[in-house]
């Protein structure tokens, strides 16, 4: 073994620790290798506090721990704790009635403030987005998922997950866009309004 | 996963650079998880109960109101001393020392012996592990709470230390007014 696989092993060699021995501080390595990751994933689909991503974070390290000795290495160990992470927050966003990826539906849109400087972020406005439009975006744009990999993911068509995407950019665009700024759009909207969906 | 080509002419896109790819989870997440993998029988403590630290510095933000108060009455106590003490003296020999020493000498002494007690918690605090500094923190905050009763009997009218013994009192015995037998004046 050479010093650079001693000081630093690989997700498969750290599993197979964790798996064969309870090795402790294999899981640690691997939790402090993945979770800032998985944080920054769960948080944009849920949406929400971090106390909420923390509990999905706690739940899919758990079920991973669990499920690791079949887990058969196809797909590297950042998609599959993805996964398991996406399920969990779909679980939670479904209980709370926000799991929605109907296309028809009205959905309000946060506008942009008149002040420039009181923008949305680029965080804020990803927050803002619909739940739908919301996961397909990070999915795609963040994590390099290709639609069908999305649709298979979220029980989805590929088409539904193609129109999300679109409609993701396009409202992410008007959020982020200054009013009276080049754009057609941005500036003319003062109070909610509704997506076009 | 995603090729370029399946991105099609009609998706507007949408610069994203700008999001940060992690996020840093609270400090508390790491040992709620390894709690439970414990009781569930998947992990195993490490040998001497030793975990790798970690590399993120502390923030005072996120430190407990007693270790804010203790680490504030240690320095303190340790005073201008820090960085006087060039580590010639070894516990014993100190405690030797200050026993021999007379009144005139015994000012330096607390200069000293306060400078290695900083330095001994400065050497802790770089220790992230919890079961390895738990002890040590217990036997920091017993040490500093006998060390402000001895300041307060030295001078019972300074209100900056009878605060300090305020708080250290109800930390450790779980009572603000247990307070050193002479008169303590608040103000």
């Amino acid at each position: 073994m050479t010093r650079r696989e001693q000081a630093d092993p690989t997700d498969r060699e750290l599993a197979t620790r964790v798996t064969e021995e309870g090795d402790e501080i294999a899981f640690r390595t691997l939790y402090r290798r993945h979770t800032p990751g998985l944080m920054a994933f769960v948080s944009r689909v849920l949406g929400s506090a971090d106390a909420e991503a923390e509990d999905v974070i706690q739940d899919t390290w758990i079920r991973a721990v669990g499920a690791l000795e079949r887990f058969r290495w196809e797909a590297t160990l950042r998609t599959w704790l993805m996964g398991i992470a996406l399920n969990r927050s779909r679980e939670i966003l479904r209980r709370a009635g926000k799991w929605v990826f109907d296309e028809s539906a009205a959905l309000t849109i946060p506008v942009p403030p008149h002040d420039p400087v009181d923008r949305l972020d680029l965080e804020g406005a990803l927050r803002a987005l619909p739940v739908g439009y919301r996961t397909v975006l990070v999915l795609h744009d963040l994590e390099g998922f290709t639609h069908p990999e999305i649709g298979e993911r979220l029980g989805i068509a590929v088409g539904t997950s193609r129109s999300q995407l679109f409609h993701a950019r396009r409202t992410m665009r008007r959020m982020l866009e200054a009013p009276g700024g080049d754009t057609e759009e941005g500036s003319q909207h003062a109070r909610p309004r509704r997506a076009d969906v | 996963m995603r090729d370029q080509e399946e991105q099609t002419s009609d998706e507007p896109s949408v610069d994203l650079s700008g999001l940060p790819a992690e996020v840093v989870p609270g400090d508390l997440l790491e040992e709620r998880i390894v709690r439970v993998l414990r009781a569930r029988g998947l992990l195993r403590p490490p040998a001497g109960g030793r975990v790798p630290s970690r590399s993120k510095p502390r923030r005072l933000g996120q430190t407990p109101a007693w270790a804010v108060a203790a680490a504030a009455a240690a320095l303190f106590l340790g005073g201008m001393a820090v960085g006087q003490y060039q580590g010639r003296n070894a516990t014993v020999e100190l405690l030797a020392a200050i026993r021999e020493t007379d009144v005139a000498d015994r000012a330096a002494m607390v200069q000293q012996t306060g400078s290695l007690y900083v330095t001994a918690l400065a050497a802790l605090a770089r220790d992230d592990d919890a079961s390895a500094t738990g002890p040590g923190a217990e036997a920091a905050l017993s040490a500093l709470l006998a060390a402000t009763r001895e300041l307060a009997r030295l001078d019972p009218e300074d209100g900056r230390i009878a605060r300090v013994l305020g708080i250290l009192n109800e930390q450790v015995n779980g009572t603000a007014s247990d307070l050193p037998a002479r008169q303590v004046i608040w103000f």
